[in-house]
């Protein structure tokens, strides 16, 4: 079959060899990609988006093997083409350029990016040395690095997350692709960048006419960047179409369920999907969703796979769309949120948290013999307070000083000014100076969650051990064996986890069940606050809607107090009751959630939010982009924090730094506050905001 | 650069200041000296010294001082006069023995190191690359075998193998006509023509644990994304296999160079002594025996001397490898 388009892809299989069993990765996945288009490949972890790009450049793992079907672009199928013909090599960095996720690490660090980006250059024209420089130099320029020329000499280290990804661009569009593969180009980056390199393809593909084939799990990225959406589940397309009809009218059972277990705003319980995603191995016989589907009708769906149907200008694999259509009613919305809790009222418990102008400040030794020595001020004068049953955000940019904060807090760096109080049997205590023992004593009632569910959890204990290990630790005679099962069953029950799997070690569960884990630990000696560092950051939407609901329902039943560090204000918006959004080391603003969402009243917090990206809305583009990068803590500027990059700054705000101030219960450190009309989530389109001041 | 080159150049010398004084006082501590065993031998032979006989022996010797005022005399010799001490035992200026078997050493242990490398860098990225060929496996085969054999062993079989099919003399850096002959290109000819087998022995375990941490280290590195970047440029794979992973991954490596150069310049003495080697290795040896304080002491410094010098020479390979080191040392910061 001939089509007009750039790529197409057909019938494409791709299966690894595991051992001796081979499991079958990709299964017929076709779709075209129109010259000068958009087309984004979305799904949770697993799917085989990665693994389509990687088919695509033919840059699979020795394992795998395409086992059938074709890739054909411009006019060549490079499925069949030789591994050693020089038409795939020549396409390869040439026609067809790939940026992905983490730049870092996608870059070598041992030559400049000037050489990296010279030899893709030099690999596809037939151009001298200096030809190649001065093409590098301009690609620089076209991606928009600040001070291109002497960036041309760098390593990777000496530059910003940011500008990483535009060399990794700048090298991709080097030789004039007409095809770029971006894989979550922008995950690994904060908001405010993500936002800059997203106008940067678009311009690029503008300019350029070239197509783009945009991976990622991200439905507000697709929404903003998309003209026609692939849903992948389990290697299998699921459903194809354009960008409104897949977002704005989802018709497979998973894209709606992918679309309703998005964090929502107000503290709503989310609409989750049961389970996750199975093995390669674990392949169900029917329909790959099946297990999961909560429209599946037994006798079909479990044993007959879907075709690919047209209906509407859609492809859906989905028997509701085939010739059984008359056997399903897809518009019964049984994912509906099964209980609200939504919060009943302002009324919080008493204060169990107070910060009072803590700063934390890192020594860098330099010079000859270490002698001078530079201070990092990782955090700066931090005054909160957290009360009884309340969860508040700490939002901000990486490297602002989220993660810091929440360990000086428990006790992992010792504060170097101000104090930490804590209510302890209802009386505030001073935990800033601590001995071991003390915060042991502490670390009973107040507890971390951490990140990175894989990492977090020893490998070497049993689920079992590590949940039962806080309360070993407890003060005081260990409790009695039967006790102690009893009581960890019991937490592995309220997490949602079947007490079965107790004696499995961590690599046995999914990262949802692992971070599950993590929480038990968290609570095991009925701790009153919990401080959880990005805990749901690494999980995909639909277990990070399973974690959600879970420390909704923690929070309602136990009373728990939360500090949630994140820097996704999507999941914030959904969960927290306040907002403090941090700086270079200080919080900037202060207030309820809606308050700030709606109504931000400091720069930075404006800026932060016209980068959120969500699915639906209409136009995402509010054009407000922060130029440059944070300040550098070794050397902070004397006046406010964010003035370099500040629309508004004025030249008090340069030298002379704003001091937090209370407008009303919304806590601002800006000079400016009052007279600025700075726009939130909601604009003036919504209806319960008031119009902005004027 | 420059600074940085400084400090390291200011540690190295307190690092020999120290370990010359360990040495010293190592071997001068204990009690009973040189002349003490002088008596013991007088005594084997039914010589029996008298006390003022043995007192002024330890005047001749300088042995009647105490060990700190020992120890400044010859260090300001060394430093003033270039005078290492004497030796007791042969009798000779101690500058004048150890002259060239130190440089003998100093060569040996250079050649190995340069014969580890150029074994054992293409054998690893080869077993690494091929993982699980028959060629991986073969290797593996032979670095266990290289690992488990004693030097002793091992040296023995070749002094057999090259005794019975080179025609070689047995033992020694040089054959018979050269010992003692001055430098000439015919005689370095003959050196080298002596010197495979030491450097074999010397350098069969190096070799074999080298091929093992270049094969972990590469297969680590092979399945990084700028791997995969690289592949994504269309580069060909052996080009930008050497150009990245293996790149990055003798950064390892070439950090734990220094205690591969520091095994094979003490795994030399025993070598040496079973091959009838003319190095420092047997000349320590006996020195130790003979509590030859000078001698010994000397020999060690000029030993770790040449430890310590092996350590600056791997980090700077590893600032010439690594960008990041580099700009580190470059603009200021701690080293
Ligand atoms: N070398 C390999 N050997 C065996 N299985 C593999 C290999 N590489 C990937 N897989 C499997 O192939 C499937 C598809 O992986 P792929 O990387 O394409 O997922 P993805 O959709 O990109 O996920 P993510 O969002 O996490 O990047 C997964 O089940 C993965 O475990
Ligand atoms: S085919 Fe059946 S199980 Fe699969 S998505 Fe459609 S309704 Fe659900
Ligand atoms: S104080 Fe000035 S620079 Fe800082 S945020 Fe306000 S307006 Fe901007
Ligand atoms: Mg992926």
């Amino acid at each position: 079959m001939q089509t007009d388009a750039l790529l197409s892809l057909q019938g494409l299989t791709v299966s690894f060899r595991d051992g001796r069993r081979r499991s079958v990765a990709l299964r017929d996945v076709g779709f075209d990609l129109p010259h000068a288009k958009t087309v984004a490949i979305v799904g949770e972890s697993g799917c085989g988006k990665s693994l389509t790009a990687r088919s695509i450049l033919r840059i699979l793992d020795t394992n795998a093997t395409i086992d059938g079907g074709q890739i054909l672009f411009e006019g060549v199928d490079l499925a069949g083409a030789s591994e050693k013909s020089p038409t795939l090599h020549g396409i390869r960095g040439g026609r067809i350029g790939l940026i992905y996720q983490e730049p870092l690490t996608a870059l070598s660090s041992f030559y400049t990016v000037g050489n990296q980006i010279m030899e893709a250059i030099r690999r596809h024209q037939d151009v001298t040395k200096k030809q190649a420089r001065e093409r590098a130099l301009e690609l620089l320029h076209a991606v928009g690095m600040p001070n291109p020329a002497q960036r041309l000499d760098a390593y990777t280290f000496e530059l910003s997350g940011g500008q990483q990804q535009r060399v990794m661009i700048a090298m991709a569009l080097g030789p004039h692709p007409s095809l770029l593969i971006a894989d979550e180009p922008t995950t690994a980056l904060d908001v405010t960048t993500q936002a800059v390199i997203l106008d940067l393809l678009q311009e690029l593909q503008q300019s350029q006419g070239m197509s783009i084939l945009f991976i990622t799990h991200d439905l507000g990225v697709v929404s903003r960047m998309a003209d026609e959406v692939v849903v992948m589940y389990l290697g299998e397309v699921v459903e194809h179409g354009t960008r409104a009809d897949v977002l704005t009218t989802p018709r497979h059972p998973y894209t709606q369920a992918l679309m309703a277990s998005l964090p929502g705003r107000a503290q709503f319980r989310q609409a989750t999907i049961p389970g996750t995603v199975p093995s390669l191995a674990e392949r169900p016989a029917g329909c790959a969703f099946a297990p999961r589907c909560a429209f599946a009708q037994p006798g079909l769906c479990d044993v007959q796979r879907p075709e690919l149907v047209h209906a509407d200008g859609v492809h859906v694999r989905c028997h509701a769309f085939g010739n059984a259509a008359s056997m399903f009613d897809l518009s019964l919305q049984s994912n509906q949120p099964d209980t609200v809790t939504k919060r009943n009222s302002r009324q919080f418990g008493d204060r169990v948290l107070d910060l009072r102008n803590v700063s934390k400040t890192f020594e860098k030794r330099e010079g000859l013999f270490g002698q001078r020595v530079r201070e990092i001020k990782a955090v700066q004068d931090i005054s909160l307070e957290l009360r009884q049953g309340e969860t508040l955000a700490l939002v901000g940019e990486s490297g602002s000083g989220k993660t810091t904060l929440g360990q000086t807090i428990v006790g992992l760096h010792k504060a170097t000014r101000g104090r930490v109080m804590f209510a302890i049997d209802g009386r505030d205590a001073d935990i800033t100076n601590l001995s071991a023992a003390e915060w042991r004593n502490v670390w009973q009632s107040m507890r971390m969650v951490f990140q990175d569910p894989f990492s977090s959890l020893n490998p070497r204990m049993t689920a079992f051990d590590i949940v039962a290990e806080p309360l070993l630790q407890r003060p005081g005679t260990p409790p009695a064996k039967p006790d102690l099962v009893r009581k960890v069953h019991e937490l592995f029950r309220l997490v949602g986890l079947d007490p079965e799997m107790a004696g499995r070690y961590p690599h046995a569960f999914s990262g949802g069940q692992r971070q599950r884990i993590g929480v038990a630990r968290a609570l095991a000696p009925d701790p009153k606050v919990i401080i959880a560092d990005e805990p749901v950051s690494a999980l995909d939407v639909s277990v990070q809607a399973q974690v959600l609901n879970l420390l909704r329902d923690l929070q309602s039943n136990l009373g728990l107090s939360y500090l949630f560090i994140s820097h996704d204000l999507n999941v914030v918006a959904s969960l927290a009751h306040r907002v403090a959004v941090m700086y270079a080391g200080r919080i900037v603003e202060l207030a309820d959630t809606d308050e700030i969402l709606d109504r931000p009243r400091h720069p930075y917090s404006e800026a932060l939010l016209s980068a959120v990206l969500t699915p639906g809305l209409a136009d995402q583009d509010s054009h407000m982009r922060l130029p440059g990068d944070p300040p550098d803590p070794l050397s902070l500027p004397p006046g406010c924090v964010f003035a370099e990059r500040c629309a508004y700054a004025t030249v008090a705000c340069t030298h002379e730094m704003p001091e937090m101030r209370n407008l009303g219960g919304h806590w601002v450190a800006c000079h400016h506050a009052e007279a600025l009309a700075l726009h939130g989530l909601r604009n003036e389109s919504a209806p319960d905001s008031p119009a902005p001041n004027s | 650069m420059a600074r940085f080159l400084a400090r390291r150049l200011v540690l190295m010398l307190l690092t020999v200041i120290a370990i010359s004084v360990i040495s010293f006082f190592i071997i001068i501590l204990p009690p009973g000296d040189f002349v003490d065993r002088l008596v013991q031998e007088a005594n084997q032979y039914g010589e029996n010294l008298e006390p003022h006989e043995i007192e002024d022996l330890r005047r001749n010797y300088g042995l009647d001082r105490s060990a700190v005022e020992q120890y400044f005399v010859w260090i300001r010799n060394i430093l003033f006069r270039g005078d290492f001490g004497y030796s007791f035992g042969w009798d000779l200026p101690v500058s004048e023995l150890i002259g060239q078997r130190l440089g003998l050493t100093a060569f040996l242990s250079v050649v190995t190191l340069l014969f580890v490398w150029i074994v054992a860098i293409p054998v690893g990225i080869y077993a690494a690359v091929r993982k699980y060929s028959l060629g991986d496996y073969v290797f593996t085969f032979l670095g266990f075998i290289g690992l488990a054999i004693p030097n002793f062993l091992l040296a023995l079989v070749l002094l057999y193998i090259s005794f019975r099919y080179f025609g070689q003399s047995v033992g020694g850096l040089f054959s018979p006509e050269y010992v003692n002959a001055p430098w000439t290109f015919a005689r370095f000819a003959d050196l080298l023509s002596h010197l495979w087998i030491p450097v074999i022995v010397l350098g069969t375990a190096g070799t074999a644990e080298i091929i093992r941490k270049i094969r972990a280290n590469l297969l680590d590195e092979l399945h990084r994304p700028y791997v995969l970047t690289a592949r994504a440029k269309g580069l060909g794979e052996t080009y930008l296999l050497l150009k990245y992973p293996v790149r990055h991954s003798l950064n390892p490596f070439v950090s734990e160079l220094n205690d591969l150069f520091v095994k094979i310049v003490s795994g030399e003495t025993i070598v040496a002594v079973v091959l009838g080697l003319q190095t420092t290795g047997p000349l320590l040896l006996e020195a130790l025996k003979e509590e030859d304080l000078y001698l010994a002491s000397t020999l060690i410094m000029f030993l770790s001397f040449l430890a310590v010098l092996g350590t600056l020479f791997s980090d700077l390979l590893l600032m010439l490898l690594d960008p990041k080191i580099r700009r580190q040392a470059a603009s200021r910061e701690m080293m």
